[in-house]
């Protein structure tokens, strides 16, 4: 069972803030809601949002700074998503059919991931940083490591590509 | 109609709702903390009840995920091959040497000119290992089925059959893969270590069956190689709990997992399905033995890849391998050579 809470950008103000349960909260929290915008696909996303979190959990005292903890996430968590989707494109290809990504499913989510079905992935991720991290421009530029320009232009293309879906007939 | 902003939030939202629980949390931090444990040589009750712990948390929180099923057991193929972890690290240790019996079956594709066929081999073989791919094969003559009968032309395009599934009793047959001389023992029982300890020697050929033989690998290939090593070790290596343990973590870990879900063996045993660079493996929950592994090729492309070397093979090939499955019929530790387990 899932629990609902609109959270928002965790709050670190102060230094040594960092406690393992509160990294592993975010990370999970940041990488699971960026895997399944990036993959659509459940599975793969609750396997990538695992190694992200882990991975958050075991070098987040690594980290200078604490208030940098949300952006280190992001990027980490976006780049472990596309690293799958490239990983499972490869592997539908190697076996040519009967592999396809399961259906988003009937739900509220089911609805949320159907939207972003067959976008290309960094489009997705796109969409995903600034619609559901609610994140500038910049900061995704970071986490996507390209320019401000291109996500704005994935952005937009993103936006084009969900508009003709929405006008689609049912 | 214009997608504004505000569209996209209120119909993505459903993914700002996704919130871990406290369980998936705690689960998260038992499992950083074991790959954070240093590593101790001598196997400890403690090291494997903190796993036990941990798996069991992990498995508690997986069957809450979305699209999970609650009491199910773990969903996904890292739970499921921790789960078999804990599971192995509680096993007895090993005596002199692995027994296991296994049915091997191989199905190939053939062709002459624009006739196709499909044939399939079968033989059940006893194998005893001790601390090295080292040891004994015995095996009577296997079977050779075609699906339906062949006509001459195509039974002379498949070739020698009888002589892939003659009767054999000699040196345990591993082949000249990479694992071809691994000593057990120098196998460590910390995941991590144990993984890179496969890359380096996969890279290095330096268990190849010829030495010093330095393989140039494709892209990809020794990634594949280490998951494959990991099964072959854990269906037929005389491993130590620790080692086994090791190596369903090390799977765990690897990339492109996927959960197959209950799954039946050739033979009608019940397990759970994991896939594994293309290995699709069985795994008995209550043991964490291997079942079964078996592997469904595509078929080649009509198209012929490029080829450097001076002799280019006809193309397409007459006979291709489809599948390849091997079900571990029965396994257990015993003393001697010969001895079969009780």
């Amino acid at each position: 069972m899932t629990t609902i809470d609109h959270a928002g950008p965790l709050a670190v103000s102060e230094p040594g803030a960092l406690t393992a349960d509160r990294v592993a909260r975010r990370a999970l929290q940041v990488a699971r809601r960026t895997a399944l915008g990036v993959l659509g696909d459940r599975e793969a996303a609750a396997d990538v949002a695992q190694e992200v979190a882990i991975t958050a959990v075991r070098r987040a005292g690594s980290l200078r700074d604490p208030a940098a903890l949300d952006a280190w996430l992001h990027r980490i968590a976006v780049r472990a998503a596309l690293r799958e989707a490239r990983r499972a494109g490869r592997r539908r290809e190697a076996e040519r059919a009967g592999h396809d990504p399961p259906p988003p499913g009937d739900d509220a989510l089911g609805g949320a991931l159907a939207l972003l079905d067959g976008l290309p992935s960094r489009q997705r991720a796109a969409l995903t940083l600034r619609y559901v991290h609610d994140l500038p421009d910049a900061a995704i530029a970071r986490a996507l490591r390209c320019r401000p320009g291109t996500v704005r232009s994935l952005l937009s293309r993103g936006r084009e590509a969900v508009r003709t879906r929405l006008e689609e007939p049912a | 109609m214009k997608t504004t902003d505000h569209d996209l939030l209120e119909r993505l939202a459903p993914l700002r709702e996704l919130e871990p629980t406290d369980e998936e949390i705690a689960a998260l931090l038992a499992q950083a903390d074991e790959l954070r444990a240093p590593r101790r040589a001598p196997r400890r009750p403690a090291r494997a009840v903190a796993l036990v712990a941990a798996t069991a948390a992990v498995i508690g929180a997986l069957a809450a995920l979305p699209g999970g099923k609650d009491g199910a057991g773990p969903q996904d193929a890292h739970g499921i091959l921790q789960a078999a972890a804990a599971v192995a690290a509680e096993q007895p240790a090993p005596t002199p040497y692995r027994y296991t019996r296994m049915l091997s079956r191989f199905v190939d594709g053939v062709r002459a000119g624009d006739e196709r066929g499909r044939v399939t081999y079968e033989q059940t073989s006893e194998n005893w290992t001790s601390d090295g791919f080292r040891g004994r094969t015995v095996a009577p003559r296997g079977t050779i089925t075609w699906a339906s009968p062949p006509s001459a032309a195509l039974a002379a395009a498949g070739g020698d059959a009888a002589a892939l599934v003659k009767a054999y009793d000699g040196d345990y047959r591993y082949g000249d893969g990479p694992l071809a001389r691994v000593p057990f023992d120098a196998l460590p029982e910390d995941p991590t270590a144990l993984a890179a300890l496969l890359e380096a020697a996969i890279r290095d050929g330096r268990w190849m069956l010829h030495r010093g033989e330095r393989p140039r690998w494709a892209p990809g290939v020794v990634d594949e190689l280490i998951t494959r090593s990991a099964v072959t070790l854990l269906s037929m290596g005389n491993l130590t709990s620790g080692q086994r343990a090791a190596l369903f973590q090390l799977l765990a870990s690897r990339p492109g997992a996927r959960p197959l879900g209950e799954a039946t063996d050739a033979i009608g045993r019940r397990g759970v399905g994991v896939e594994l660079a293309g290995l699709q493996v069985i795994i008995d929950p209550k043991t964490s033995d291997i079942l079964q592994s078996r592997e469904v090729l595509a078929p080649p492309p009509e198209k012929a890849p490029h080829f450097d070397g001076p002799h280019r093979p006809p193309w397409p090939p007459p006979v291709w391998l489809a599948e390849r499955t091997e079900v571990f019929l029965s396994t257990g530790s015993v003393a001697a050579l010969g001895d079969r387990p009780q």
